[in-house]
This record gives structure tokens, sequence and C-alpha cells, in this order.
């Protein structure tokens, strides 16, 4: 600093100490940031599961020390690919409980590898924090079942065959009758 | 195109094969109904069919479904031109004009606003129109795709006759084509090349998701508002997002169109005037008229009615 | 049998014959109109082949027209001969014995007519074989097919049957009047018929187990037309009763026809002594009893609809009757309903010629109402459409025509070749007629028996 033509300390320690200030109070939110407590996540679901079938995947939330965080919003998706497409599914969200435990219940519809990630994206006090479980959905199932239309007993289309048949046997016989007519010669009254 | 390996190079006769089970299938859906609904596995459906590469047989049948999200969809107003998933679909599929396999239509709304309202075949699971045909000619693919045989309708029209939607055109003269028409393979899947005296209809464009990409009219939307899924695997995406259906429908109070009516369509739609387009339920635009790109004079669709 | 009797039979042998064994330069002339007009139909047809169905006014929004209801107006038709012959047999009704034969030509000739309607209508007549390789029995059209053919089955025979007297009547009478093939075919079609006692018992079996179950799928046939509109969700067209109200509209229309061919056949071929006035009469009755029915049913539809106007049968009803086919349904009211009945029922107006034109009207509305069932359902717009119009073209007026004329031109030949009347029933009823009046001279008392001869 030139401090022949420079301002002198009295008018530039005040603006430095502004200058801190401001810096200080504008990084107040970003310093207070790293004052929201570490959290933890983990996400449990059993390693394997058919193809229907519904399992249950719980999502614990605790601070670093591990007890557990309550009434916490945790949002699960899970990626997915459909024809082309890929990106993340939506799956919902739960609460955690008095343990920090949130729930989902979810009916694993696609084979292979699956991945449930659940995500917690924080509040004032707790930092944002995602983990996620792979499982093995396995097997063959048909889940989807057209829904059905009605079944009568009885009737089908052997009846309709029955009818018809019935009503040209008729047909027949009386043209057999009639037929008759030219075997038999005219013997007795007119 | 590329191969399909659940789909053999003869698909005319696999799907007949479908057409002479369709009976097995209405008993074995009567049976179902009858069982217990948990647990209960159904019998696969193993296409008898050869083929060269000897692929994976089909473990799991779709169902396939549309659902239209109509806070998305402004009948392509907003954009100054026709209705794009339309243009898409007569432009990919070689549609005859002046057939609309997928038409935009405008309804009234309470209050007096209106709402675009993009329609397909609505793929019913009890189709008036399978019902009736004397030849077996529509027919429904076990994943509940409902078709026409283009060689062997006799155009008796029964079947638009008892279409509730009127999603079901006839080819009342000789088509105009565009000239790639003329080499196309025969397919019963995608109805070309169209002929004098058959019935068309959209065809959900089953044979692409099964390769790994969208229908025509999904892709074309430039709202994103369509979305095609399976009911099978529980998920649809509209080309950009990957919903849960069930979710998507629960979630949004999705609703059929003519529900009283018992047909139970495949088609799904989620309530709204395009809002997320930008458009007022009050906006009084109409949606620009279609051209089909090849035509030249064709047959009046309006019956004289302008 | 009285000599009075005897010449009266005599008489009615001569009638029935004379057509058969020659003809006048009368018959050329309307035969030659009928094939123009046939001819015409032909090559608008031949239009349709060349140019697809776009030749015809029908399009997307009103898919079925002429074709469809001039279908439902001929298979309608042919409901008089189960009418006249069965039910009116079951019914021992005596009076229907000259007109059983005609009403049975009818049937038939209707029902072939018939049946080529929604062949003209289809798209690809050239896949008509589909129709048996690839059948679908839970179809409504295949119902058709397999009710109309065992109709024309039963009808065939049902005509068949009675003529075998007559035949042996022209076998034994015509002589040298008709040719060596003719004669031919009338002895072989006799099956050597002589009047003995077993053969009238094997023919009362045969006509009997006919009688009997023609009457049914006389039923079932105009049931499964209706069907055919009754399994679809259209308004107007979504209806329980639509069964009956065919059948009954059938039955209706059928009368008129016969009605108008007796009248036309009397006067041509000199039945008048055969056919008189109480025949006109009492099938007059018929047709008005029938226009009670029919406003029944007009009730039974609109009313239930019109009181709660559900979602496009308000159009419907709104079109029918305050709108464009306004003027063919309160015409149909009117003129194929109210004057008919009027005509038929008030004493003044019972007289031939005026029931000839009540049967005329009648016959003409009826082709409207079928017009009036099959159009504006199908234009009730089911989406957000413009409603759309419909009025037939050039080609489907002539194939119309053509149709008409065809069913004519069938009928003329019918009467040149065979006996228009049934003339050895018409002998057996006089005798019964007589009978009473025999036993009542043998006891001195007096007769009350009819006259034969009629009024």
């Amino acid at each position: 600093m030139n401090t022949e033509k420079g301002p002198k300390w009295i008018t530039v320690g005040p603006v430095l100490l502004l200058a801190l200030a401001m810096s200080m109070l504008s990084a107040g939110p970003a310093l207070a940031q790293e004052n929201r407590a570490p959290t933890v996540l983990t996400v449990a679901a059993a390693d394997e599961f058919d193809l229907g079938q519904s399992g249950l995947i719980i999502a614990t939330l605790t601070d670093k020390t591990g007890k557990p965080i309550a009434g916490a919003r945790v949002t699960y998706v899970t990626p997915a690919e459909f024809a082309g497409a890929v990106a993340e599914v939506d799956l919902g969200e739960s609460e955690t409980d008095e343990n920090g435990q949130a729930r989902l219940v979810y009916q694993f519809r696609t084979e292979g590898r699956i991945q449930i990630v659940a995500r917690y994206f924080g509040n004032e006090r707790y930092q944002p924090v995602q983990s996620s479980v792979a499982v093995t959905v396995g097997g063959t199932a048909q889940l989807y079942q057209p829904k059905a239309g009605l079944q009568i007993p009885v009737f089908g289309s052997w009846t309709l065959a029955a009818i018809l048949l019935g009503v040209w046997s008729v047909y027949f016989v009386s043209l057999a009758v009639v037929w008759g007519i030219a075997r038999r010669p005219a013997g007795g009254e007119v | 195109m590329p191969s399909d390996p659940q789909i053999a190079p003869d698909r005319q006769d696999n799907l007949r094969k479908w057409d002479v089970s369709r009976r097995r299938l209405l008993q074995m859906m009567g049976a179902a109904a009858v069982a217990t609904a948990a647990g209960a596995t159904l019998t696969r459906f193993v296409k008898a069919g050869s083929n060269a590469d000897a692929a994976t047989v089909p473990k799991r049948l779709r169902r396939w479904t549309m659902v239209i999200d109509l806070r998305k969809c402004d009948g392509c107003v907003g954009l100054g031109k026709p209705p794009q998933c339309t243009v898409a679909c007569i432009q990919q599929r070689m549609v005859p004009e002046p057939m609309q396999w997928m038409e935009v239509f405008q309804y009234e709304l309470p209050g007096n606003g209106s709402q675009f309202v993009p329609a397909p075949c609505m793929q019913c699971t009890n189709a008036p129109c399978v019902n009736v045909c004397p030849v077996g000619a529509t027919f429904a693919t076990p994943e509940g795709v409902v078709l026409i045989d283009q060689q062997r309708c006799i155009g008796c029209r029964l079947c638009m006759a008892a279409c509730p939607y009127q999603r079901r055109f006839f080819n009342w003269a000789d088509p105009v084509l565009p000239q790639q028409a003329l080499f196309a393979e025969y397919n019963v899947e995608s109805q070309i090349p169209a002929r004098r005296g058959t019935v068309m209809k959209c065809d959900f464009c089953a044979e692409r998701p099964r390769n790994g990409t969208l229908p025509y009219c999904i892709l074309g939307c430039p709202r994103k508002a369509l979305y095609y899924g399976d009911q099978e695997e529980d998920l649809a995406t509209n080309g950009r997002d990957v919903v849960k259906l069930s979710k998507f429908l629960a979630d949004n109070k999705a609703y059929r169109l003519k529900e009283e009516l018992g047909t139970e369509p495949n088609v799904y739609y989620v309530p709204g005037h395009g809002e997320d387009a930008g458009r007022s339920a009050f906006d009084e635009r109409h949606a620009k008229p279609m051209t089909w790109p090849w035509g030249k004079e064709a047959v009046d669709d309006d019956n004289g009615a302008g | 049998m009285t000599t009075a009797l005897a010449e009266r039979h005599e008489r009615l042998d001569q009638a029935v014959l004379a057509p058969l064994r020659r003809t006048t330069w009368r018959f050329y002339v309307w035969t030659a109109f009928l094939l123009a007009v046939v001819g015409w139909g032909l090559y608008a047809y031949s239009v349709q082949l060349r140019g697809g169905l776009a030749v015809t006014a029908m399009r997307d929004k009103i898919s079925w027209g002429i074709y469809i209801s001039s279908f439902v107006f001929f298979i309608g038709i042919s409901h008089a001969g189960t009418l006249i012959s069965a039910i009116l047999r079951v019914a021992h009704a005596p009076w229907r014995m000259p007109i059983t034969r005609m009403a049975e030509f009818i049937t038939v000739v209707a029902l072939m007519v018939g049946a080529l309607m929604p062949l003209i209508d289809l798209g690809r007549p050239d896949r008509l074989a589909n129709m048996f390789i690839f059948g679908r029995w839970q179809s409504p059209l295949l119902w058709d097919i397999f009710s109309i053919s065992t109709y024309l089955g039963g009808s065939m025979l049902y005509l068949y049957f009675p003529l075998i007297p007559d035949f042996a009547l022209a076998r034994d009478r015509l002589g040298p009047d008709a040719s060596p093939l003719r004669r031919w075919t009338y002895t072989t079609l006799a099956v050597g018929w002589r009047g003995a006692l077993t053969q009238r018992r094997r023919l009362a079996l045969a006509m009997g187990m006919m009688m009997v179950i023609i009457i049914p799928v006389a039923v079932s046939v105009h049931t499964v037309v209706s069907w055919v509109f009754a399994m679809t969700l259209r308004p107007g067209w979504n209806s329980t009763v639509y069964g009956a109200y065919f059948v009954a509209g059938a039955i209706f229309s059928g009368i008129a026809m016969l009605l108008i061919v007796m009248a036309v056949l009397r006067k041509i071929y000199h039945l008048e002594e055969f056919i008189t006035v109480k025949h006109f009469r009492y099938l007059g009755y018929l047709m008005g009893a029938f226009t009670v029915i029919m406003v029944y049913f007009v009730l039974s539809e609109y009313v239930t609809i019109g009181y709660k106007l559900p979602e496009g049968e308000d159009r419907l009803l709104a079109e029918l009757f305050t709108g464009r086919y306004a003027l063919l349904t309160w015409g149909y009211l009117f003129g194929g309903l109210l004057v008919p009945a009027l005509i038929v029922f008030l004493p003044w107006t019972r007289r031939i010629g005026l029931i000839v034109l009540a049967a005329v009207l009648v016959a003409v509305f009826m082709w409207i109402e079928r017009f009036l069932i099959v159009v504006p359902s199908l234009q009730v717009p089911q989406m957000p459409y413009e409603p759309a119009s419909y009025f037939p073209s050039w080609v489907e007026w002539s194939i119309l025509a053509g149709s008409f004329g065809l069913f004519a031109l069938i009928i003329t030949l019918f009467s040149r070749f065979f006996p228009v009347v049934s003339a050895w029933e018409v002998k057996e009823q006089d005798e019964l007629e007589l009978a009473p009046a025999h036993a009542a001279a043998a006891h001195g008392t007096p007769v009350s028996a009819p006259s034969p001869a009629g009024d």
C-alpha cells in the first residue's frame, strides 16, 4: 500500500472492519451450515425378494452420536429404466417415528438388482443425507390379472349348436315324411 | 427395424395363435376371478414360435397403458401448431387421410372453460369392437392391445357402430399413402399398408416399448403430457420422467372416459386444462387443423358437415 | 258335393292354372321393366365395386345407411309368411287359406333379397368366405347368418309342402299348355301325390311339424337382427326391448306387403272370387292391431328415454322429434300408424282400395322407420364432433331400387310358374264349412256357417 498517497489507516480501518463484519454476516449462514449436526441415514431391507412380494424398507435417521431423529420426512426413489427412459421413480415419503425409523412398504415389480434410495433433505438443525440399499428381485410371477368377464355356468357355444341342430333335425324329419309320400302308392280312399 | 426376439418372423401366425387361444383366455380369466387373489400365479403364455436367434421367451405378460396428463396438454395451441401427437402418429404410422388415430378433442368444462383431450384407441379390456367382430379380425392380444387384422377384415363396420369412443376409421376408397408404404411388409401390429374396405385405428405401437422405445405420439408431444406404461411392472414414462404407475394414477385422481359403459379402457386421464403449459381454461383458441403430408384430395370425413 | 261348389272349385282350378298356361304381353313388358331396374341396380353396384364404398354417402361418423336399413326392412317383411301360414294355422283361422301361398312366397323372396343387402354393404365382399372360415359365434352378424339361413331353409320347406298337391294339380291338368320340362318338374315335385288318405296324413304331419318349428325360428330371426343394434352402446340402440320391437315391426310390415302383393296378384290373375273383401278386412284388422302394438313400443322406447334424458339420448330425441328427422318421424307416426289404423278400423273406409292404400302407407313408412332406427343413432356424436349428415347417393338409391325390382321380379316369375293360391286347401276348407250345412240340411235346422264365397 502506498502510504504517501494512499488512504490513512484511520480511514481504511473502519472500512476494513465494515468489510469484515459484512463478510462475517454473509458468511454467517454459510458458517452456520457447518453448525448443523451431521446425520446418518441407514436403509435396511432384506437381501432378496420374490417378484411381486411386498417388502418393508426401514430408513433409520440418527445424528452422528446415534441419537434418533424423530418427525423427519424421508423421501424414497428408485432408479428405473422403462421403454428407453432412465430416471428416478418417486416412491413416496414417510416420517420417522420416535426411534428415528421411517417405513416404506414397497411391492417389487421389476426383476433384477433394484436400488432403493432414501433421502432426507435436512432442516435448520440437521444436514441432508441420502443412503441406499440394493436388493435382488428374482423369481417369476404374473402380477397383473386382467379383470375377468362373467362366466355363467351351463350356457356356452354348445347351447347354440344344440338349438340349431334341433331345428334342422326337424326339417330333415319332415322332409323324410314328405318324401315318403312318393314311396306309398295311392291305394285307399281319395 | 431391430429384430424382436419376442415375435417370430412370421408374426401373422403367432398372432393367429393368440386368436385361437382367446377362448381359453376367457375361460382362464373366469377361473382367475374365482381363485383367491393372493398367491395366484397365472400360467405362462409362452409363444410357440420358432426363432432364428432363439432369444429369451417372455416370462411376464405386459399390460400396456397410457396416461394422459391433461394439466400439460394445451392442444399445442401455445405453439401455434396442429396437435403434435397426431402429427407424429400420422407421419410415422402412415395414417391415411382423413383418419386421426390419435385425435385431440376439446371438451367443455364446468364453468364454461374448455380442455384439450387427446384420445387414442382406449384398448378396452371389455372391448365392444372385439365382442362383435364376425370374423375375429379385431382381436385383443394377451397384452391387452386391440389390433385389427387388415387381411381378414371384411368391412362390415359393426365394430365402428359398437365403439362408444368413435376411435375406428374406415377406408372408404383406396387410401392415399406415401410411396414407401407400397414396399412395407404387412404386419398385423402396424397395419401398413392401408387398403380399401377395411377398418383401422390406433394400435398402441405395442412393438415399440417391447424394443425399448416409445410410441410416436409419446415422443412427439412437446409438453411431455403423454405417458406410456405397463400395469404389470407398474411403471410409466413420458420419455423423460419415469413414474410408478399406480401411485401416479392415485395421487393425481386419474379417471377414464365413459367409465359407466363398462368397457374398462386402458387409457387414463389426469384432470386438467393445460395449466402446466400456461393455458387458461378460458383460452378460446381452438386446435389448428390437421394436415396429412402426402395427401391430395381425399374422402371428406364429416358426412358433409364441413 | 253340390253343383255350385263343384263349379266353384272348377273355376278355382282354372284361375289358379291360368297363369301357368299362358302369358300375355303385359307380363313380358312388366318383366322387362323389372329386369331394367335390376340391371340399373347391378350397374350401380359395379360402380361401387370400382370406386369403393366412397361412392355412397356413408362416412366414418355415419357408417351405416340405407343398405342396412333396407336389410332390416326386407327381413322384416319375411315375417308375413310365418304369421299367415303358421300362426293363423295354429289359431285355426279358416280365412287364411287363399292367401297362405302368397305369404309364403313373400317370405322366401324377402329373405333372399334381404340377405343380399349386408353383402352389398361390405367393404371387402371378396372376403365373404371369412365369415364362414373364421366366423365367431359371439358376433351378432353370425347369429344373423345362422338365423336367416335356418329361417330360409324352413320357409322353403314350408312353401314346398303345401305346393305338393298343387303341383299334382298342374301335373294332371295342364296338359299341352306346359312344356315337357315344366311338366317333368311338376311331376317330380309332386312326389306322386294322388290325394290318398295316407298321403294326406303324411303331408299333414310334415306341415304340422314345420308349422310349430317355424314360429320360434321366425321370432329368432328378427330378434337377432335387432341385436346387431342392441348389442352396441349407441343411444337409442342400447335398449332391452329391441327384440320384441323388431319382431312386432316385422310382422306389421309383412302384413302390409302381403296386402299389396295380394291386391296386385288378385287383380292380374282374376282371383276376385276367392280373395274377397273379407280377406282384406281381416288382414286389415290384424294390421290395425299391430299399429296399436307399434304405438305401444314407440311409447315404451321414447317415453322411458325422454323422461330421463340420459347423455346422448337427449340429442337423439331432439333430432328425431324436433330436429332434422322430425318430418320423417311425425310422418311415420301419423302416416304410418294413425292413418292406416283409422282406415282399417272405421267402418266407412273398410274397402279394398282404401285398405290397400293403408298397406302402401304402412310399407313406405315402415321403410322410413327402419331408416330412423339406423341413421339417427349413428348421427349422435359420441365424442366432441360436429354432428354429421347423411343423404344417400345415387348409387345407394339405385341399388335400393334394384333390390325392390329383384323382389318384384322373383315374385312375378314365381307367379308365372307356381300356383299363387293354395287350391287344395281352399277346397278342403270349403268342404269343411259345408259339412255342417249338409248335416243341418239333413236335420232341417238353419245353417249359420258363413258362405264360402265371402261377403
